[in-house]
């Protein structure tokens, strides 16, 4: 027997390794460390180039670059004083002085007609990039916010009880190897609110929540999510500070989100002070290319129990004003087909008014899609008010199922198969015909964005002059521009017909001040952004 | 900004030998200058509340359950600090586990050997699961241990065997709130110190230096209160002591021991092992009470010491003989220990941050879930029975970096959003425990004040109805509604996730 110490402790040695090692591979599956992050998301290894993860490979490579941005109107948003059945006696006997007048509404067709404020999406209307979903709710409404709301995020019956999100389930489906290789981008990133049940996956967080715009404005500027400032002038106070540089440190989203939104600009002007201000920098992050395929913002108030004219007035023509401007924002740097925007809201309002010059829960609404692949106008039959159409408590019946819209959304904007979709949502439906997608499994079409490269100018930084380089795979008209870090124009430096192959250009920034500046190449459908930096 | 991934190894790194290893250096702001070891009475300006509690709670054991808190609010803080004390003096001791006096089957063949070292991996991972029981059974014995292991360090990696692991753990346990230099005595001669610093390589003629060193420098009085003669002629005095390789057991031959005349701190003499000690503490009495007073200043008030109370608490320990008791007693109950400059001024270690969540929630982690438990504090950085090396955890800063924190946001989640909740984690009832879970306001506030140490920034504070709410409007809030549940989880883990959370 061999009594020599070493040997004999190595060999428990060996097996504390040998278990260690097994071990710990079972147990962070066992842990269910796949929590993937809810106010801030998580993963232990800090940011690293976006294309190391296979997840984003697929993400990027199978998916094309499409985006859905949901709204959720929080409150239940009367659908008869948004999209008004305006040649329905009915409905200006249900809803008195509180109903919205035929010769103001903006008409969508011959028998309905739009909320005079929704005027700023008149434009997207009639270029047929916005889709009226008519009637959309779900057998038994359930009239309570609570309960109503958790159905349209979980995409439940109404009987049913989930505690994950339909998009949740969907990007955990999508996603298989989350654990082994988390992304560095968020999947889906919510502004507002508390991490949603909507990226809820079965045992984890699929998006990142930040409770407040201000939040991501903040992180957006300063790169980190924890103000070092108002900290307490105690021991308390400085072990905080450490806390919050570990905090800042380890969020391993923030210089991704920070990236995409220094290599991005605004083309417009936000005009609204709300929902304007999540869907500017939404906006940015898309065109900054942080690879993030859902976002969900919202927008309160639509609970008009009284005095409903002024605040539902100013609600649409906040959210109208967002979308358009959000819209335009895309559109002016040829990225508007990679976006569709979709509202929701846990349910319309009652058809006939209430005492307080407003109105009570209801159920089913009009649901607004936008984007070029929408299949403009009006989806569905007018809303039946004669009463034997209504339900027993007076409210409309629903023609479409709001999973059919999701079906539809998974199936024709993800490119999802339709076994896929249903499986995510946990029952079958039909499809609704809103959208106009080519097929794009495996996005390889003629149709393709085309293909070039954009290079690092030389030297950077640079003072007072730099070559700006790029190379195109064919010849195209390709328009190079340079912004500041406002997202101001500071010159065109080319725009026109260029030929397939390298091309150089000097920057000469010898009026301009120190700082950091974009330049942007876009060349059809596809622009790339990159940053450079003069000092003087 | 971002540092790149640091692998086990490199967070090793960190963990850099003691000489090596940079101090941190704390902040020079107040603290508690303006409170003294005087007994603890509440008043206008030092109020005791829920804060409070939650820091004696949290400070002495790992936090408080909800169910207790009104309790504890109706006691009396000093009274609270010696009933705690009381508690861990006449808590029994554990059962021995059934394999304590098993060794290797040296005689059955290699298959039973190997058999037996597998056998007794498990048995040390699972003792350390048990010690996590009865850190929630009896906190503040525990956390005392808990001090002792990172103080008379041993590493289970060295020794690897359960049973001298369950012998060295039981000694801690013995003289957790005993007498301070009887516990040295005792742990110099314990099996799996003697092998842990080669004391069973300590030889007559042949002397090995290793535990004569940590005695002094970590043990007992700390750097620059001795000579490198001093260290040479107490390491001859500490001889004589072999290891039985059949029964992994430490034993003193008087054939090994080094008879001769020693010369140290200034005495002279055919100094044996006993008389060693005692003259180490006859000659050091101020040196080693200062630093133990220091130590354990540090682990429970703050990490800058505050030298005046420093130098009260060491004058008492050694007025009562190196007793431990009415030292901890005395620092535990002072106003100095409630002072608001110290709420929250504490990082949580790995093992503080494990149980107080699982304490906070009530849940029960059971079954093959809880055999991981060990893995997780390893994966934290705070494997038990096995501090990073003979000056144990650094602690304080060192638990946080870019690898741990966002491990520790993990775990979190993992606990509240695990599969199938296998633990037992109930929002509705945790909602339900504070003072009117029907107020989606005061619930968040609740909630907040229940796990987080200090006030949160207005800022901060505002935003919690809204998460809580999830956008429904107040009115509707309900917490016997279905959509109660996630929401009250949300909220849960939103604060989990806060840098204060990170804070006692």
């Amino acid at each position: 027997m061999n009594r020599i110490k070493g040997s004999r402790l190595a060999d428990g040695h060996h097996h504390h390794e040998h278990h260690d090692l097994c071990s710990r591979k079972d147990f962070i599956r066992r842990l269910g460390l796949f929590t993937a992050g809810s106010a801030f998301v998580l993963g232990n290894t800090p940011v690293q180039a976006l294309q190391s993860s296979s997840l984003f490979r697929k993400l990027a490579g199978l998916e094309t670059n499409r985006v859905l941005v949901l709204i959720q109107l929080n409150g239940g948003n009367d659908g008869l004083n948004t999209v008004v059945p305006v040649e329905n006696d009915l409905y200006y006997n249900y809803r008195g002085d509180i109903s919205v007048a035929k010769n103001q509404a903006l008409s969508l067709s011959d028998t309905m007609g739009l909320n005079p404020a929704m005027q700023s999406l008149m434009p997207l209307w009639e270029e047929g990039k916005m889709g009226v979903i008519q009637s959309v709710g779900y057998p038994s409404g359930d009239l309570s916010h609570f309960r109503s709301t958790d159905i349209w995020l979980s995409a439940s019956d109404h009987d049913e009880y989930l505690q994950t999100g339909w998009l949740g389930r969907h990007l955990a489906n999508e996603n298989p190897d989350f654990v082994e290789n988390p992304p560095n981008n968020p999947l889906a990133v919510q502004i507002g609110g508390a991490s949603s049940l909507l990226f809820k996956g079965d045992a984890l967080d699929m998006g990142m929540t930040l409770n407040d715009v201000g939040i991501l404005e903040y992180l957006v500027e300063n790169g980190v999510i924890y103000s070092m400032d108002d900290l307490p002038e105690t021991v308390y106070g400085d072990e905080m500070r450490f806390m919050r540089i570990q905090a800042n440190n380890s969020f391993r989203y923030a210089e991704a989100i920070k990236n995409a939104y220094d290599e991005s600009a605004n083309q417009v002007e936000f005009n609204s002070e709300n929902l304007g201000r999540s869907l500017s920098i939404v906006s940015r992050l898309i065109k900054g290319n942080l690879g993030t395929k859902i976002f969900l913002v919202s927008l309160d108030g639509f609970d008009t129990h009284a005095n409903q004219l002024n605040d539902h007035t100013a609600l649409l023509n906040e959210l109208s004003t967002a979308v358009s401007d959000f819209y335009n924002d895309m559109a002016a740097d040829g990225r508007s087909e990679e976006v569709l925007i979709a509202t929701f809201s846990e349910f319309g309002r009652r058809v006939i008014s209430n005492g307080a010059a407003g109105t009570d829960h209801g159920t089913a609404a009009p649901l607004f899609v936008f984007g070029d692949s929408v299949q403009g106008g009006l989806i569905g039959e007018d809303p039946k008010l004669e009463e034997n159409n209504l339900d027993e408590y007076d409210n409309l019946i629903h023609e479409y199922d709001f999973r059919q819209v999701y079906l539809t959304l998974l199936c024709d904007w993800f490119g999802i198969s339709e076994e896929d979709a249903q499986a995510a949502l946990g029952s079958e439906h039909e499809k609704v015909p809103f959208l106009d997608v080519p097929n794009t499994v495996n996005n390889e079409s003629s149709t393709g964005p085309i293909s070039f490269q954009l290079h690092q100018n030389y030297p950077n930084p640079f003072n007072p002059a730099t070559t700006i380089s790029f190379t195109l795979q064919q010849t195209t008209v390709v328009r190079l521009q340079v912004f500041d870090v406002q997202g101001r124009l500071i010159r065109t430096m080319i725009d026109q017909k260029v030929q397939a192959g390298k091309h150089s250009l000097v920057f000469d920034a010898s009026n301009l001040p120190t700082g950091t500046y974009v330049y942007r190449l876009q060349a059809g459908r596809r622009a790339e952004t990159k940053s450079m930096t003069l000092i003087k | 900004m971002f540092e790149n991934d640091l692998s086990h190894e490199k967070v090793k790194q960190i963990h850099q030998p003691r000489e090596k290893r940079k101090a941190f250096s704390p902040n020079k702001r107040a603290k508690g200058l303006s409170t003294s070891l005087a007994a603890y009475v509440p008043s206008e300006d030092m109020p005791w509340n829920k804060k409070r509690v939650f820091h004696v709670m949290r400070r002495m054991g790992f936090g408080t359950h909800f169910s207790e808190i009104n309790s504890l609010l109706d006691e009396n803080p000093t009274a609270m600090v010696d009933r705690l004390i009381d508690d861990a003096l006449n808590a029994p001791m554990p059962d021995a586990p059934e394999w304590k006096d098993e060794v290797p089957p040296w005689d059955m063949g290699d298959e039973a050997i190997l058999q037996y070292f597998e056998d007794n991996y498990f048995r040390y991972i699972e003792y350390q699961t048990e010690w996590t029981d009865l850190m929630k059974a009896h906190p503040f014995r525990e956390k005392m241990v808990l001090f002792w292991h990172n103080h008379f360090v041993t590493e289970i990696g060295k020794y690897e065997h359960a049973p001298m692991a369950y012998r060295y753990v039981t000694a801690l346990r013995s003289h957790a709130l005993g007498n301070f230099k009887t516990f040295v005595h005792y742990i110099g001669e314990e099996d799996a110190m003697l092998f842990y610093l080669d004391g069973i390589e300590n030889r007559v003629g042949n002397p090995n230096e290793n535990y004569a060193r940590e005695l002094l420098e970590l043990f007992t009085m700390g750097i620059g209160n001795y000579t490198e003669e001093d260290v040479r002629e107490i390491a001859r005095a500490l001889t004589g002591y072999w290891f039985n390789w059949n029964q992994l057991t430490a034993h003193f031959n008087t054939d090994l021991y080094d008879g001769g005349t020693k010369e140290f701190f200034g005495r002279k003499g055919r100094f044996d092992y006993s008389r060693t000690i005692d003259i180490i503490f006859e000659e050091r009495t101020e040196e080693i009470a200062r630093f133990i007073c220091t130590k354990l200043y540090k682990y429970f008030v703050y990490e800058t010491p505050n030298d005046a109370i420093i130098e009260e608490l060491a004058q008492l320990f050694i007025n009562e003989g190196f007793e431990l008791e009415p030292v901890i007693r005395t620092l535990l109950k002072s106003e100095h220990f409630f002072d608001a400059d110290f709420l929250g001024a504490m990082i949580k270690s790995p093992v503080e941050y494990m149980l107080g969540m699982q304490i906070e929630t009530g849940e029960d982690v059971a079954g093959d879930l809880k055999g991981w438990q060990p893995y997780q504090l390893f994966e934290l950085g705070q494997f038990l029975l096995s501090p990073v090396n003979v000056a144990g955890w650094p602690g304080y800063r060192s638990w946080i970096s870019t690898t741990t924190l966002p491990k520790r946001w993990n775990f979190t989640l993992a606990n509240l959003y695990h599969n199938d909740n296998v633990y037992g984690i109930d929002p509705i009832a945790i909602a339900k425990g504070m003072s009117n879970a029907g107020d989606p306001y005061q619930l968040a506030y609740d909630l907040a004040e229940y796990m987080i140490a200090v006030d949160l920034p207005e800022t901060e504070r505002n935003q919690l109805p809204d998460i809580l709410l999830a956008g429904i409007p107040d009115y509707e809030w309900d917490i016997n509604n279905s959509g109660a549940y996630w929401r009250v989880l949300g909220l849960l883990a939103h604060l989990r996730q806060l840098p204060e959370y990170q804070l006692m």
